[in-house]
């Protein structure tokens, strides 16, 4: 027998038995992380509570593993309900489980809504894919669309149940009332009442003073100017704000301040959020309640202003610069008082100085103090006009 | 025999070639075992050490096969359309029974290769070894390199999310700078003007097959060569120590041809091949040492990828450029040349995606390639490290390196949103959100 | 080597395997050339004129700025000459984000790396009344589309 080749080095025996030891620990880690899902003891824990609610029958049939509601019409995969299991157990377990267990609450409109036609995000949000805790409720930095919990809406001061109804409006967008959404009703009415329409472009009708709002929910947050807002940069936040102060937020805009109390601004914003291009098949719209006309009947394009001789610039600016929007001339009254002899009510001198701040006129002559009130409590913001324009309007309106 | 003794026979005749008894059967191996006729009999004790190679070159090869064996097994789960890659990407990490670990494997390994070849390349270039005949290595090296940075790019546009989508759409418009065909060749890539679902095909197939196919082709070339070189380039100093002593001529019989002529016959007095203290057995000592290499390398990347989740953005949106939007950090010094190459020349501004992405880059490799020949340093000096005769090469290259390197640690942690650089200490913005 | 007949063959057999090889690899090179794109046209329709407002109006899904001024309108390209971005209006100027190229209110570049100021689109009318964009066709900065009306 020849003597064995002397070994290369030695010390390659002992890393190799360390490295063995090392690989068969991660794989036990590994494994153990495979056999240790977050859900498993949750799942095991409802079937003791099944048991415990002499539910013996389904505790017997409970099988452990990942469940998820697919519904490919509207692209949903909801795994919530690994963990969320007793949610379609309302009526045989109480209603006072601790959560994950919690049955759904049972609400009137429940059955109208069936689980496995909505899944759960259609409604919460949050990101259905996960099974874990924290990516399935918040997503991480790169998700945009966190479900929405009692505890995000406490921080816009608002009931969970009222924060959701942003994303019921996804498919309630054209009810004009809808029982049950009380905050998304209360947006709408004032919408209609506030005449948005006059000034902003939704679903093909309106003005063009303001920025479209038809999609308002989707537009990307960078594009929002914060540096007037207080608190996280949110566009919900920016949205509240902007509603209850426009000029604060977007300083020199042409939006009046329609005094909105912090709770209407919140609903309105809520509506404005759940204006999103969203893909249902119409099998998920519902009949509108009331024929949703209603906010589109109004003027919104009102008519020429009447040709003035020799007063023609005047008469572009009145067209170009938007007066058109609020005042006609000889039509009748608008949101502001028609026109049509102005230029006998008021001379020169008061309609320049109007026409260069209409607040600064305001707190002036205190017998105009009600003013605001007479027109639906707006007060006609200042339109940065240049001192040419407003010598060619004052020509032009002085003749009417 | 009993039967205890008929397994043990079988077990030995399946197992001999990795375990020799012998130095008869450490050379029969070799030549007796499929896998093991790639190495040769004997390998250079210097050529199998840690402090040569660090074994760099076996560690890249080595996540090349975790790449290949866990990429394989994705492709069971991951559907390449627009529509479901996303949602099999989620599955992956959610779903599938240890699927996350699948797929944090392949995304670590992956970085873990193109960052070692980048080592490779520096340990070829500081121990000289792409000096002489091992010139043509060196090429079919890069070409290794370049291959492995594609099968990255077209790699990271499958999962489909917006770190996929806009690192594309920055790497494909890099590509359109390239004068007169660079329309041409963006088009072909994306098979259309816009990254859709033609692209993603077309990376598709490109990174599973036709790359990987690419690389073992020239993988293979790649160590047939070392072979036909002599081996590794330690091997050189050990020949010239051997050559500068001439052996003692033995006493051979001489032949006449016809009575004709006298003395003794051909003889070779200096040795020109490595002497048996030189040298150790290629089974079982190389093996061995692979099989070593192999747990470490792929304990690395196990443990990697127990600690660490493979990132994936939110979907792809092309309408919503994220900020900052960065390319994988092996590009990242690619990225902050293409944004701050723009040059104005006189009326005209060349585009940093022109200078930055293709005309230095281009530079840098076309430099790489013909270095073995415009290499000034006298001959001899390979296989070792650092050699003082080699210094300003190891300079150049090293000034080079660093700066990439340094670009590449400024840009992960000094760029920020809108690409503006935010001082260490200083936090970055928070990015508005919707909620 | 002589012409013989011989020769002549076999030059031609080889040459007619070398052609089919040849052809073989043109016509599966062109069959990567796609004739059908599913992607939205180069030429594309828009909302009519009067549905736009003065100023700078973004479509996120076009990538690109309707500019309308009294009655002009021109339109105006949101996709970065850098690496292919998209940029944001800023009131006064268009910034973006990628890499920090800034232009000013007409594309032209005052910031950053990108080389060439941000393309302008043709503008017309389609026949039904809507503004029509064909994006394969640049114009120079300046152009301005006014669409007719029945009344002035």
């Amino acid at each position: 027998m020849e003597p064995r080749p002397p070994d290369f080095e030695r010390a390659d025996y002992a890393w190799m038995v360390i490295g063995s030891v090392v690989f068969f620990l991660l794989v036990a880690i590994a494994a153990w992380r495979a056999l240790h899902a977050e859900w498993q003891p949750i799942q095991r824990q409802f079937r003791t509570i099944l048991e415990g609610h002499d539910q013996m029958e389904a505790a017997r049939r409970f099988d452990l593993g990942i469940r998820q509601i697919w519904n490919p019409e509207i692209g949903v995969v909801d795994r919530c309900v690994t963990c969320h299991l007793g949610y379609e157990w309302g009526s045989r377990l109480p209603a006072d489980l601790p959560q994950p267990f919690t049955p759904h609450p049972a609400l009137p409109y429940l059955d109208r809504h069936p689980f496995t036609s909505f899944g759960c995000t259609v409604c919460h949000g949050g990101q259905g894919w996960a099974t874990q805790a924290a990516a399935a409720h918040t997503g991480g930095e790169h998700w945009d669309d966190p479900m929405l919990s009692r505890a995000l809406a406490l921080r816009y001061g608002l009931a969970q149940s009222q924060f959701i109804q942003m994303r019921c409006n996804y498919c309630h967008r054209h009810d004009l009332s809808t029982p049950g959404m009380d905050e998304i009703n209360e947006a709408k009415a004032l919408f209609k009442k506030k005449k948005c329409l006059v000034c902003h472009v939704v679903e093909g009708k309106g003005g063009l003073i303001g920025p479209e709002l038809t999609y308002f929910g989707d537009k990307n947050p960078e594009l929002f100017d914060f540096a007037g807002v207080d608190g996280s940069r949110t566009v919900f936040n920016w949205s509240v704000q902007h509603l209850m102060n426009p000029d604060k937020v977007s300083p020199k805009t042409a939006m009046p301040s329609f005094g909105f109390q912090p709770e209407q601004a919140k609903a309105l914003t809520l509506m404005l959020l759940s204006w999103k291009r969203n893909h249902f098949p119409p099998q998920y719209i519902p009949r509108p309640i009331e024929i949703a006309e209603a906010p589109y009947k109004m003027v919104t394009v009102a008519p020429e202003p009447p040709a003035v001789p020799g007063a023609d610039a005047g008469r572009q600016v009145f067209r170009t610069r938007g007066c058109a929007a609020c005042h006609t001339v000889g039509a009748g009254r608008l949101l502001g008082p028609d026109l049509n002899g102005v230029g006998a009510r008021r001379d020169q001198n008061w309609l320049r100085e109007w026409l260069a701040d209409p607040a600064a006129v305001i707190r002036a002559h205190p017998d105009l103090a009600n003013w605001p009130q007479d027109y639906e409590g707006v007060l006609m913001p200042n339109q940065n006009l240049s001192p040419a324009e407003i010598d060619a309007l004052v020509a032009y309106l002085s003749r009417l | 025999m009993t039967a205890r003794e008929r397994a043990g026979a079988l077990w030995r005749r399946l197992t001999w070639t990795w375990d020799p008894a012998s130095e008869h059967e450490s050379g029969d191996a070799i030549v007796r075992n499929l896998w093991l006729h790639w190495f040769p009999a004997k390998v250079a004790r210097q050529s199998a050490s840690w402090n040569y190679s660090l074994w760099l070159g076996a560690a890249s090869a080595i996540l090349f096969l975790i790449l290949n064996v866990t990429g394989l097994l994705l492709m069971f789960f991951y559907v390449p359309s627009t529509e479901h890659a996303y949602g099999s990407m989620k599955d992956l990490d959610y779903a599938v029974t240890l699927g996350w670990l699948l797929r944090n494997q392949h995304r670590w390994a992956a970085h873990a290769m193109v960052a070692v070849v980048f080592l490779h390349m520096a340990r070829v270039f500081f121990t000289g070894a792409y000096r002489g005949q091992r010139a043509w290595n060196w090429l079919v090296g890069l070409a290794l390199l370049l291959a492995t940075l594609l099968a990255s790019f077209t790699g990271y546009l499958l999962p489909w999310d917006q770190l996929a989508f806009w690192a594309v759409t920055v790497g494909t418009n890099i590509a359109r700078e390239a004068p007169l065909i660079g329309e041409w060749i963006r088009f072909v890539l994306l098979g259309g003007s816009e990254i859709g679902q033609n692209a993603l095909l077309r990376f598709y197939v490109l990174h599973i097959f036709f790359l990987p196919a690419i690389i073992w082709i020239l993988f293979a070339y790649h160590m047939w060569r070392v072979r036909r070189d002599g081996g590794l380039a330690a091997v050189e100093p050990i020949r010239q120590a051997r050559s500068v002593q001439p052996k003692a001529t033995p006493a051979t019989k001489s032949y006449s041809l016809f009575g004709l002529t006298r003395g003794t016959s051909v003889v070779v007095r200096s040795s020109t091949e490595l002497e048996e203290q030189d040298e150790v057995f290629a089974s079982p000592n190389l093996t061995r040492r692979l099989a070593l290499v192999f747990l470490i390398v792929f304990n690395l990347t196990l443990l990697w990828s127990l600690l660490a989740n493979a990132p994936l953005e939110e979907a792809a949106n092309p309408a919503v450029t994220p900020n900052p939007a960065k390319a994988p950090w092996y590009f990242l010094w690619l990225q902050e040349l293409v944004a701050s190459t723009t040059i104005p020349i006189g009326g005209l501004r060349i585009s940093g995606g022109l200078i930055g992405g293709i005309v230095v880059p281009g530079i840098l490799l076309l430099v790489a390639a013909i270095w073995p020949w415009l290499d000034g340093s006298p001959a001899g000096n390979e296989g070792v490290w650092f050699p003082r005769r080699r210094l300003r090469q190891n300079l150049v290259f090293t000034l080079v390196f660093a700066i990439i390197i340094a670009l590449i640690l400024m840009d992960i942690f000094l760029r920020g949103p809108y690409w503006h650089l935010y001082w260490p200490g200083t936090s970055w913005p928070a990015m508005p959100r919707t909620l | 080597m002589k012409a013989t007949r011989r020769w002549f063959l076999g030059a031609v057999g080889k040459g007619s395997v070398a052609l089919a090889f040849v052809v073989q690899l043109a016509a599966a090179a062109r069959a990567f050339l796609p004739n059908v794109l599913y992607e939205p046209l180069k030429r594309f329709k828009l909302k009519q004129p009067d549905q736009y407002p003065q100023g700078y109006t973004f479509d996120a899904d076009r990538r690109l700025f309707v500019v309308r001024d009294q009655e002009r309108f021109h339109v105006i390209s949101a996709v970065c000459t850098h690496l292919g971005c998209t940029v944001q209006w800023r009131q006064d100027e268009f910034a973006c984000p990628c890499h920090g190229s800034r232009f000013s209110t007409d594309g032209t570049v005052i910031a950053g790396p990108a080389p060439r100021p941000l393309p302008w689109y043709e503008v017309s009318l389609s026949p039904d009344g809507f503004l029509e964009v064909d994006s394969a066709q640049e114009v120079a900065r300046g152009f301005s589309f006014t669409p007719p009306r029945a009344k002035a």
